[in-house]
């Protein structure tokens, strides 16, 4: 329960610090199938990854509103994969690995929704984190007033014509628009009111696209969603190919210490592990009052594509039959 | 005859002019039939995906690489195409092309016939035509005058601006009399100047050129572009602007990343590309029906009125269907390009009653000046141009010498030379590199390519003509394309200008001049013992000339043929002048303006 507004900031702290976890996984995952296959699997894993990094910047301008200051840079930001999700009752661990039937499972149980319920300190689905963290806002915006509560400063604030993606940003200036930044978040993931749409057609004049949850869950039922389907109907739309083996396989929760007999792998890692400091360092900038350094964090993030990529197509001579991968560790700065 | 249902209106041709059609009219509710001769599989994202495939197993990437072509079983494409390497003449190697070249000179560009035309290749260069283009023969008592001015077009060319999505900044673009609405912005703000911009504008600050006896000084200014960029929140009255991506995916192609591969393909669709206007129109009312060759134009000979477009069909796999049929609505829009709208009519004996079908035939003439700044300035990279210096566009001295545009190549050598590819060639055969060596002195010449493009008026002439023959038939039995073409003086005087600006901005920037032009070159010209050689910029335009009055044009200043009250010939065959800016967005901004007055004639208003 959130009762003050240090904590509010603990939680959004949090809440960042899970919407990026999720995304080395994802990307991991995607850079991992081969370049030929799987064009439906990169577009859905993609177009979740691109919602989770607005996720970041939706929960970045809540916490700005509120007098907060996002911090990406701070030990303990970069999950040590395997790891729980912040906040969650620790009954699975989210870790690194390459495309598969297991992967995307892990997917579904990072993205499950369920029932609302009454706020508690651990949360099982992220959905109940975001409700916990929306039940603060409006009890602290009663409490001490809306005005006092949300006292940052504007111009903090990540604007529209500084994130590009699906959905669209929401600036973030009271309690209305704090709460539907939250639930973007929320519907984005779970599914709006129940249903297996996002909500970004009535929210954003977007086509209509299922929650992160329904979207893999095609990629494991080898059908699409369509209009009529239900959570309980599951997907009834056409059949999709899903190539299981057209993946580079690498070795789960890959870290700079496995590939101590390889000294070109060494560097590389190491060198991905830098530049990915270096993301984490401008996105903090572009959460703390530079928005418009989140252009040359883009720049960034393509040329992590291409070392990730890079990373993946090496074999593990000590792991036969496994590749490398990029490792997600802190590199010193 | 097999009839097919009526429609409200038939489109012949799907790229940018017919799509635009097709949109508006649809949503204004008309049925609209679009039959395009090419092949269709390009809407989808994975049809799009095949192109990138096709493009990127090509041996040689021209314009047309990525867009497949169906054939018939003797290997000749049903819906024939010239390529930028049909440029033999007629009697001289090049009785096998599709478009025959009559000569003296090669019409040197292309055009591609598929669901989404030529503007799938373009750069995405996006310029409104300075006001004195539309009143030449008033002005300079050359050229020919429009029937309406740039004022008319303006609102037509916001509306163009909006659905191509281009990106500018209004600052920098009121040059040479361009003037905007007030509070006008661009959907998005420009696209950012390239290193290679920016340190060319540095080494420029403060040039003079002497041109034609006039001194004028030089700016580097951005270039509109349609492509995606950062949105203008103040668009549309502060709404803002939401760019369009990937047909399919709307999430890819939001912004350009860099591929540098505009021409021919863009991989994320970040580029404008007339199939996303093509999804964005009202489908329940469009029928499109692709490799459909129209062949005939039907009309009465009483009225003039048209009755029907005669057209053969033939499937993916490349079978023929032998049974021609009929397209019929209540009016008709021929939207295939200068040089096949100009065909079609001839193919039906429609000359007009000026006797202009086909005259007037003009392209943009490209001359390519190349060679290697003092310091590196990193091409190869990003859009292939982002800046140019537009003075030249304008002036006093268009009543004796061609107006030119200088376009500023983010792309080293490719175009002029082959390079990167011919550099390696020359530093291991001629300077003898390998290994290391080679790799460090490539790396460091391609880094300082540098390529200016000039992009030359040509002024209408009635022996720049397409005509028709019928003993030249291609593989479907019909007539193709002859092309009558020359650079005149008019012209050749503004290359002459044109390369003495070149050289004095060599100079002054301190560039390293590797500029030649080989005799032998199929596009070399000369002009008082200077030669040059020209390229195409793929800019046909002339054939079926706007106009006031019925002897002295084909269709009026809303694209509506004189003769025949039921059709319209639209596209840039429509322009009386070419001016040196890309044509594509007044194309469009007259599209706009045609579909207005359809739109009207349909519901009666």
């Amino acid at each position: 329960m959130i009762l003050s507004v240090s904590q509010l900031h603990d939680f959004l702290q949090d809440a960042l610090k899970l919407e990026h976890m999720t995304i080395p996984p994802y990307l991991t995952a995607m850079y991992s199938l081969h370049e030929s296959a799987n064009d439906l699997a990169r577009d859905i894993i993609r177009s979740v990854v691109l919602e989770e990094m607005l996720h970041m910047a939706l929960v970045a301008n809540v916490c700005n509103a509120v007098g907060g200051s996002p911090c990406l840079t701070r030990q303990g930001f970069l999950a040590d994969y395997p790891a729980p999700l912040p906040r969650s009752e620790g009954d699975f661990e989210v870790s690194i690995q390459s495309f598969s039937p297991d992967a995307v499972k892990m997917f579904l149980k990072i993205e499950r929704a369920t029932a609302p319920q009454d706020d508690d300190d651990s949360f099982e689905t992220i959905g109940r984190f975001y409700s916990a963290v929306q039940a603060g806002l409006r009890r602290l915006a009663a409490e001490i007033g809306e005005h006092q509560l949300f006292s940052g400063d504007p111009k903090r604030q990540i604007q529209p014509e500084h994130y590009y993606g699906p959905g669209e940003i929401v600036v973030v200036t009271d309690l209305e628009s704090a709460l539907e930044a939250l639930e973007t978040i929320k519907d984005q993931g779970e599914g709006d009111c129940h249903t297996i749409w996002d909500g970004d057609d009535f929210r954003f004049q977007e086509a209509r696209e299922p929650a992160h949850f329904f979207r893999f869950q095609q990629l494991l039922a080898g059908r699409l969603y369509q209009t009529g389907d239900t959570p309980s109907t599951g997907p009834s739309g056409r059949e999709i190919e899903v190539d299981w083996t057209a993946v580079y396989r690498c070795v789960e929760n890959p870290k700079v210490s496995m590939y101590g007999e390889e000294p070109d792998l060494v560097s590389h890692a190491r060198e991905f592990n830098h530049l990915y400091g270096d993301l984490l360092r401008l996105l903090e900038r572009a959460f703390n009052g530079n928005p418009e350094t989140l252009q040359s964090a883009a720049i960034r993030m393509r040329e992590l594509g291409f070392r990730a990529v890079e990373l993946l197509r090496q074999p593990l001579p000590c792991e036969p039959g496994l590749n490398a991968g990029p490792t997600f560790e802190y590199e010193a700065f | 005859m097999n009839e097919d249902i009526d429609f409200d209106v038939v489109i012949i041709g799907g790229g940018v002019a017919g799509a635009i059609l097709a949109k508006e009219l649809t949503r204004q509710k008309a049925t609209v039939l679009m039959l395009e001769a090419g092949d269709g599989e390009t809407d989808s994202l994975e049809k799009y995906r095949n192109l990138l495939q096709n493009y990127y197993l090509a041996d040689i990437k021209i314009p047309n690489s990525p867009y497949p072509v169906v054939r018939s079983p003797e290997g000749e494409a049903y819906a024939g195409q010239p390529t930028v390497l049909d440029d033999r003449l007629m009697n001289n190697g090049g009785a096998s092309q599709y478009m025959l070249q009559a000569g003296p000179m090669p019409h040197r560009s292309s055009y591609t016939r598929i669901l989404g035309g030529t503007v799938l290749h373009w750069l995405g260069t996006c310029l409104r035509m300075v006001p004195e283009n539309f009143e030449m023969e008033k002005r300079f008592r050359c050229g020919r005058n429009w029937p309406l001015d740039y004022w008319t077009l303006q609102k037509h060319y916001q509306k163009a601006e909006e659905e191509i999505g281009v990106s500018a900044d209004v600052s920098e673009q009121g040059y040479l009399g361009i003037e905007f609405e007030e509070d006008y912005v661009f959907p998005m703000h420009r696209v950012p100047p390239s290193y290679l911009d920016k340190v060319l504008q540095r080494r420029l600050r403060g040039m003079v050129a002497l041109h034609a006896g006039h001194k004028l000084p030089l700016q580097v200014v951005s270039t509109p572009q349609g492509r995606n960029s950062t949105p203008n929140r103040f668009f549309n009255g502060g709404h803002g602007f939401k760019p369009k991506g990937a047909v399919g995916n709307p999430e890819v192609g939001q912004r350009c990343i860099g591929n540098s591969s505009c021409v021919p393909i863009c991989p994320v669709q970040a580029k404008y590309n007339p199939l996303k206007t093509l999804a964005s129109a009202t489908r329940e009312h469009l029928q499109v029906s692709a490799r459909c060759v129209a062949s005939k134009v039907h009309w009465d000979k009483e009225s003039g009125d048209i009755t029907g477009v005669e057209y053969i069909s033939y499937d993916a796999q490349g079978r023929l269907n032998l049974e021609p049929k009929k397209a019929r609505g209540r009016l008709y829009v021929l939207a295939a390009h200068a040089v096949e709208n100009a065909k079609l009519l001839l193919n039906s004996g429609i000359r007009s009653s000026s006797g202009l079908v086909g005259k007037n035939l003009m392209d943009h003439p490209v001359m390519l000046t190349w060679g290697l700044m003092p310091e590196p300035v990193w091409s190869y990279r990003g859009p292939g141009s982002t800046s140019g210096i537009p003075i030249f566009a304008a002036g006093a001295f268009r009543a004796d010498s061609a107006a030119f545009r200088i376009e500023i190549g983010n792309w080293g050598w490719n175009w002029a030379a082959g390079a990167p590819y011919s550099t390696v060639d020359d530093l291991v055969h001629r300077k003898n590199l390998f290994g290391q060596g080679l790799r460090d002195r490539l790396g460091e010449e391609a880094a300082r390519h540098i390529r200016f493009g000039f992009l030359f008026e040509q002024l209408p002439t009635s022996t720049n003509r397409v005509e028709v023959d019928p003993g030249q038939k291609d593989v479907l039995g019909i007539p193709r394309p002859i092309v009558h073409y020359d650079v005149d003086e008019y012209t050749r005087r503004g290359m002459s200008h044109a390369k003495s600006v070149s050289d004095q901005i060599f100079r002054f920037a301190g560039i390293e001049d590797h500029t030649h032009y080989n005799p032998a070159d199929p596009g070399y010209v000369d002009h008082d013992g200077e030669g040059f050689v020209y390229f195409g910029a793929g800019h046909f335009g002339g054939t079926h000339v706007m106009g006031t009055r019925p002897e002295t044009s084909v269709v009026d200043s809303y694209q509506q043929s004189w003769d025949h009250k039921n059709l319209y010939i639209v596209g840039c065959g429509s322009f009386p002048t070419m001016g040196t800016e890309n044509p594509t967005l007044t194309m469009a901004a007259m599209a706009y303006r045609t579909a207005e007055s359809i739109s009207a004639r349909l519901t009666g208003k």
